[in-house]
């Protein structure tokens, strides 16, 4: 699961003595970045659930041929696979505001798009299941190293990368194509069930 | 930013780099059914606090300045106290994922969602204290060591089997924490303060639900060497955090927290969304008996602790 390293100590006097605390006071908790502020508060209006607000039933595989559903398991299979890694990486972005104390309304934001992210990729496990089975791992070797880190972890866990940098190259660059690809997906899908996951 | 948090994103890191991230095959269906449910009700409790609680019914005037005081204090160190919860949640939601992609969803897909939850606590606190007369982002030197521990890095420790940090966090603190937070709704009598108070507590249940759920499902597999790393931890939270005050005021070092315990008293009294000292010491010794109880089903021990201020427990 993980590596060993004998070079570390491995008697511990207690838990968390070993640790470092982070310089937290003060505590900033009132609105800096009102734009920002205003995202938190849509996103908690906006809230939804995968399970429950698509009409699922709606769906109807039996339209499709076997080639097609074939293809839209491995289109939503991938897509889920993309998903998760916002949840295993992107969250490190906010371990990053926390401990370089950045404005508040950053970490209250990113707190939700973590919870946004769970969503999107249980809603795509859902189509994918839906249409007859998710796949749990890509079938082509290459494809696994392409779709399995964005490397944003790393990054934001890297005092030398600027968190400016990192939202550069993540969010304005490549989240900005995904959302038009995102888009031309919706804008190209006929089954409603396929579009209203992308609300 | 700083030396200092430069030096602990190079903690995080090279607490990163010793986890090999096995992405693949990823899993998404319920391994326990029961953790998946908390996950659904999760998203299905979903509260706002700036419309879900009614503040325009909360009549400041009704209560004398002293008063107000000490409640905008008491609430100011409830957000502190509450803020933490953003970071640990997600280093372990990020540990669950370093683990394993192939076990572990359900725990992830909770995961994914109590940071939010936890930013909604924060953000009642800060608004409750604001109409009260001000939130205060500074406490004083002792609260400020008492409620900043490096939980986000134990979090990520790989040394540290995850079971030991559910156990520390969640099935101690987070249960102390929720019976306090039930005790200051029971004492309350003030209509906002009780409606706040109530829907922190609901999340809270279901945190606490999560880890013993997780440890239930997990303990019985776990080798000796990390059972003992699952008692340790426990027991390290339990004498170096919440005896040290890490939510009982009283338990600071004598003389430190005098203003915060007579804010608390008075916010107690008047019914704003506090326990007094007295009450407060029932709800740790309760709680601490609760915890050692349930452990000892898994055959962990919880010794007891002998404190001036709580006695033996």
């Amino acid at each position: 699961m993980h590596e060993t390293r004998p070079d570390r100590p491995t008697h511990k006097e207690t838990v968390m003595s070993t640790y470092l605390t982070e310089a937290r006071y003060p505590l900033e908790l009132a609105p800096a970045m009102p734009d920002v502020w205003e995202l938190w508060q849509r996103a908690k209006t906006l809230e939804w659930d995968p399970e429950t607000d698509i009409p699922w039933a709606e769906l109807h595989p039996e339209r499709y041929t076997e080639e097609q559903i074939m293809a839209a398991r491995l289109h939503w299979s991938r897509r889920t696979w993309g998903e998760y890694g916002a949840i295993s990486e992107s969250p490190a972005l906010l371990l990053r505001f926390c401990l370089e104390n950045r404005l508040p309304d950053l970490r209250f934001f990113f707190t939700m798009r973590t919870q946004e992210e769970g969503r999107h990729a249980e809603a795509s496990w859902l189509m994918a299941e839906r249409l007859g089975g998710y796949f749990p791992q890509p079938q082509n070797p290459p494809t696994v190293s392409a779709v399995g880190t964005h490397g944003v972890r790393r990054m934001a866990f890297d005092p030398e990368t600027s968190l400016e940098g990192i939202f550069a190259s993540l969010v304005c660059a490549a989240e900005e194509i995904l959302i038009d690809a995102f888009k031309a997906t919706v804008h190209k899908a006929t089954n409603p069930r396929c579009g209203g996951s992308w609300s | 930013m700083s030396e200092t948090s430069d030096e602990l994103l190079r903690g995080f890191q090279a607490q990163e780099k010793r986890f090999v991230e096995r992405r693949f095959p990823l899993r998404f269906a319920p391994e326990s059914p029961a953790l998946r449910e908390l996950y659904a009700q999760a998203k299905g409790l979903r509260w706002n606090p700036e419309t879900d609680i009614a503040w325009g019914r909360f009549d400041p005037a009704a209560y004398e300045h002293p008063v107000r005081e000490a409640a905008r204090l008491v609430w100011s160190r409830r957000a502190w106290g509450t803020y933490p919860g953003l970071a640990e949640n997600t280093a372990l939601l990020i540990r669950f994922c370093l683990d394993s992609g192939a076990a572990g969803m359900d725990a992830k897909l909770f995961l994914s969602f109590r940071p939010a939850e936890e930013a909604k606590h924060l953000e009642a606190c800060f608004l409750f204290a604001k109409l009260l007369g001000g939130y205060e982002s500074v406490p004083g030197e002792a609260v400020a060591r008492a409620s900043n521990h490096p939980f986000a890095q134990m979090a990520l420790d790989p040394d540290l089997p995850v079971e030991a940090v559910v156990a520390a966090l969640g099935c101690l603190d987070d249960q102390l924490d929720l019976n306090l937070c039930l005790s200051h709704l029971q004492k309350s009598r003030d209509e906002t303060a009780r409606q706040v108070l109530r829907l922190i507590a609901g999340d809270k249940q279901r945190h606490v639900l999560f880890a013993w759920t997780l440890l239930a499902d997990r303990m019985p597999r776990l080798d000796g060497k990390s059972r003992a790393a699952v008692a340790e931890a426990v027991r390290d939270m339990l004498e170096r955090v919440i005896l040290a005050g890490y939510r009982n005021t009283w338990l600071l070092p004598a003389g430190a927290p005098d203003r915060l315990l007579a804010a608390e008293a008075l916010t107690a009294e008047h019914g704003l969304g506090a326990s007094t000292a007295a009450q407060e010491k029932t709800v740790v010794r309760a709680t601490l008996a609760q915890v050692r109880e349930r452990l000892a089903t898994w055959d962990i021990a919880l010794p007891h602790v002998d404190h001036p201020e709580l006695g033996y427990a």
